[in-house]
């Protein structure tokens, strides 16, 4: 191993965290480079001791104002998680009764049916989101999937097969466009963003990179919060955060958002998404 | 917006992002340099995982994330405040570093003699992304692969980085010697 490829090894990383055999053999038995590694090392030991710097504390007026932030957050409860239990064997009365009780619903569903209004109450205690939020949720939710591991329900490359997949599963249709060499489709699942469930479908696209629809019902969704252009005749508001990019559009009664990792968003998408 | 936490969620935020609080800060004020700018920062960050926390799923590192969203943070203020002869967020000083040479002997003296002022001036001087790395890394102690997920980068895009800052800090400080050594010599004279 060349001096300069020694010297650079041990100015990337002077504790050899991520050295390879070789650098420790050599570095363990070189005079020189334990010298040379101890020098830079005082560097990190300096700073660490630099009282702008590493010696550096939150204000406590900071602190303190932050700490009252977070005890001024309204807690919601939790949702427990209940322990499955074997499915009970249901007892012979119970199996005769069933079909007479659904029966008996269905009568009286129909007779009380036109008097009663089962719409939901206005106010649905759904926390009314705008676009601009639409676009932090969907954006951070990338830069999430991708650290989870891309989680995929399901591994669908049929665009109508996916379709049905989100359609059965979410209280919404959807249909996704049709299959373009540009994007290729990999799966999805059912996704939770702004406060509501959500349809996600996961594209690989030329450089590898992912690209992600979500669909979320538009209803509640105030149209602010996001710069906006037309694009080949639809309004389609725009934003980054996490290093990753957002489109947003309403398509009928559906607000939809494709994300990209920051530059990676392939040209076609407004010919293959757009409705 | 008022952020929406379940009880365990906030007892998780408790547990999880305040501990790290002081490294928030030390990030802010590392990248920023202004203690003021700094302040606003950390606490715009703090809101941002408040309000994006329940989107975390359990057993994410949280350090590393909340470590992104100052970066973020930071970043997106250093874009909105133009300054002139400060390097903008994405400089990576390639002319300045390959000015440098083959990577010189370093003389312990150098480091350990330099002023406090001298050591801060010369930090300023570097780009503000590297200055978050090196605080992650050799002040905070993060392992790289860690470090490299808070600053949403490659770890070999790390090492560079650290690589092309230490050069150039160990560079300023010796040229800050060597001025403070020919200023005594003329006074001497």
């Amino acid at each position: 191993m060349s001096r300069d490829r020694l010297c650079r090894v041990i100015l990337e990383d002077p504790h050899g965290e991520t050295w390879d055999e070789q650098a420790h053999v050599h570095a363990a038995e070189c005079a020189e480079c334990v010298a040379y590694r101890t020098s830079v090392a005082a560097l990190g030991d300096r700073l660490q001791a630099l009282p702008s710097f590493g010696g550096a504390t939150l204000p406590p007026m900071l602190r303190g104002a932050m700490l009252e932030h977070l005890a001024a957050v309204p807690v919601s409860a939790d949702i427990v998680d209940l322990p499955t239990r074997p499915r009970e064997t249901t007892a012979w009365w119970r199996r005769a009764a069933t079909p007479a009780a659904i029966a008996a619903s269905l009568v009286l569903g129909i007779i009380i049916g036109d008097r009663v209004d089962f719409r939901p109450p206005a106010d649905t205690g759904e926390v009314p989101r705008s676009v601009g939020q639409y676009i932090s949720d969907v954006t951070h939710d990338h830069y999430l999937i991708e650290r989870i591991g891309r989680p995929l329900e399901v591994a669908l490359t049929d665009e109508d097969e996916m379709s049905g997949w989100l359609s059965n599963s979410l209280a919404f249709d959807i249909e996704l466009p049709v299959r373009d060499p540009a994007f290729d489709l990999e799966g999805g699942r059912v996704w939770h963003t702004v406060g509501r469930l959500s349809a996600m479908a996961s594209y690989v696209v030329g450089d590898g990179s992912r690209v992600i629809l979500f669909a979320v019902p538009a209803l509640g969704l105030s149209l602010d919060g996001a710069p906006s252009e037309i694009v080949d005749g639809v309004r389609v508001y725009h934003g980054a955060e996490w290093d990753h990019e957002a489109r947003v559009w309403i398509d009928g009664d559906l607000a939809m958002a494709l994300v990209a990792p920051e530059g990676h968003m392939p040209d076609d998408w407004r010919r293959v998404f757009l409705p | 917006m008022t952020p929406r936490l379940t009880a365990s969620e906030k007892q998780r935020f408790e547990n999880e992002v305040v501990p790290h609080l002081d490294v928030l800060y030390r990030m802010a004020r590392s990248v920023c340099c202004d203690r003021d700018v700094a302040d606003e920062v950390a606490q715009e960050a703090f809101l941002k995982a408040l309000g994006g926390f329940h989107g975390l799923r359990p057993g994410t590192n949280s350090r590393a994330w909340l470590a992104r969203i100052v970066h973020n943070a930071c970043r997106d203020n250093w874009r909105q405040r133009t300054r002139r002869g400060e390097h903008g967020w994405d400089d990576d000083l390639e002319a300045e570093v390959d000015a440098l040479g083959a990577a010189p002997d370093w003389q312990p003296g150098v480091i350990r003699e330099a002023f406090d002022d001298d050591v801060e001036t010369a930090l300023q001087a570097l780009p503000p992304r590297w200055r978050a790395a090196i605080l992650l890394v050799d002040v905070e102690g993060w392992s790289y692969d860690e470090a490299a997920e808070g600053l949403g980068i490659a770890s070999g895009s790390l090492r560079s980085a650290l690589h092309r800052a230490r050069r150039v800090l160990y560079a300023r400080l010796v040229e800050t010697a060597a001025g403070r050594g020919r200023r005594m010599g003329e006074a001497a004279t």
